[in-house]
């Protein structure tokens, strides 16, 4: 054997030698595939994936055993790495998939917690509501109420009134509604009990203010003429007033509803010069306060 | 005679090895399906799926070329490597569409968890 024969012998020993004990990248590749799928996700979501990947790497393993490093086993180890990176892939989306899943329940639950608490809030609108319409309800009962009780006063009040005109005059002032009676009807001069007439026409006074407003309070004013004694006149005002006050009293007025006052010759209406002047100021006067609405 | 011993031998073996290893029709079909459904899915339009794509689209140009040639059994694992490479892109488009999916029910749950007021 020439040297030049003998170093190429050498030469391809050593190479096949190499060969022998390192494997092809294709296989170094599917090997660290393999080994990443199992660690991985795969292991568990996609096991059948991974035997397969585990099974394709093995004939390649059998294959380099058996013929080392040949195209077949490239090839075989090429397909294995595929099917490795395979079985990643589908646990990658199966565990994708469960994840949708959890969140439709999640956004389900909370659809119908927001469903729940939207019906809960209409029910507590429809009670609110409900409410408001049985408190405006009773508030229009009230306002009928209270109009036909207005309509009833006032139609006792004109029923009173009208009662009251032909009894005496009748006028309208600041102080109420005022009923002149004229004291020589009702006195006998310089007296204060009440002519008999009188107590007649007082009685019916005391019916019409019984029949008008039950809210309403009388004050029975006392006047005289400017003859005589001013204190005499004040007095005698003020006893007659007081005379009218207790015979209405007597008569079904209560108490506390009337009260009465003298004003002597201090408020007059005519002329105390004439005879008829001074008949108009001889008088009492009752002032009836409307109560409150 | 040395060389004639030699060569007709040889083109014998060769002769008889394309013979025992039928043409792979069966898994070329299955890989082109795989490519075709690949393509179908979209994953051209998917980064990492295009990749895959490709290699499959070209493992089995270089198969039908192999095939063509006579070497089948080349052929049927460069058809099989390109059926592989196919089925990784479908695997790779479909995770794709999922992770477009699961990122959408997160919203749907953000949104339900926190829903918008009405002025």
């Amino acid at each position: 054997m020439n040297p030049a024969k003998s170093i190429l012998l050498a030469s391809t020993l050593i190479l096949l030698g190499a060969c022998a004990h390192t494997a092809p990248n294709e296989l170094l590749s599917a090997r660290a595939s393999y080994d990443r799928a199992a660690a991985g996700p795969a292991n568990q979501y996609t096991p059948a994936d991974l035997h397969i990947a585990k099974e394709s790497l093995a004939r390649a393993e059998k294959s380099y055993t058996h013929d080392g490093d040949t195209v077949l086993v490239r090839d075989q180890a090429y397909i294995a790495q595929r099917k490795s990176e395979l079985a990643e892939v589908l646990a990658r989306i199966e565990m994708l998939r469960k994840g949708i899943a959890a969140s439709d329940q999640q956004e389900d639950a909370l659809t119908k917690q927001d469903a729940a608490k939207t019906k809960a809030e209409l029910a507590r609108t429809k009670g609110a509501l409900t409410a408001e319409k049985a408190q405006g309800a009773a508030t229009e009962k009230e306002l009928a109420i209270e109009k036909e009780r207005r309509a009833d006063a006032e139609k006792r009040a004109a029923q009173s009134a009208a009662d009251l005109a032909r009894i005496g005059a009748v006028k309208q002032d600041e102080r109420g509604t005022v009923i002149t009676l004229s004291g020589s009807v009702l006195f006998a001069s310089n007296k204060f009990e009440l002519l008999p007439a009188a107590q007649v026409k007082i009685g019916q006074v005391a019916e019409a203010l019984l029949a008008g407003d039950p809210g309403a309070t009388f004050v029975v004013e006392g006047h005289t003429d400017s003859q005589g004694k001013a204190a005499t006149n004040q007095t005698l005002s003020v006893n007659r007033a007081n005379s009218v006050r207790d015979y209405l009293v007597g008569h079904g007025i209560a108490a506390d509803r009337i009260t009465a006052a003298g004003f002597g010759s201090d408020r007059t209406i005519a002329d105390n010069k004439s005879a008829e002047g001074r008949a108009n100021n001889r008088r009492v006067e009752i002032v009836v306060k409307a109560g409150p609405r | 005679m040395f060389n004639r011993m030699f060569t007709i031998p040889g083109f014998v073996l060769a002769v008889s090895a394309c013979a025992s290893f039928p043409p792979p029709n069966d898994t070329m079909a299955s890989s082109l399906a795989s490519v075709r459904g690949a393509e179908e899915l979209g994953a051209a339009n998917v980064p990492q799926a295009a990749l895959q794509l490709q290699l499959a689209q070209e493992g089995l140009n270089k198969a039908k070329k192999l095939m063509a040639g006579g070497d089948n059994e080349q052929a049927h694992y460069m058809a099989l490597r390109a059926g592989n490479d196919a089925e990784l892109a479908i695997a790779l488009t479909r995770e794709n569409t999922a992770r477009g999916e699961a990122k959408s029910a997160e919203q749907r749950v953000d949104d339900a968890k926190s829903p918008e007021t009405t002025p």
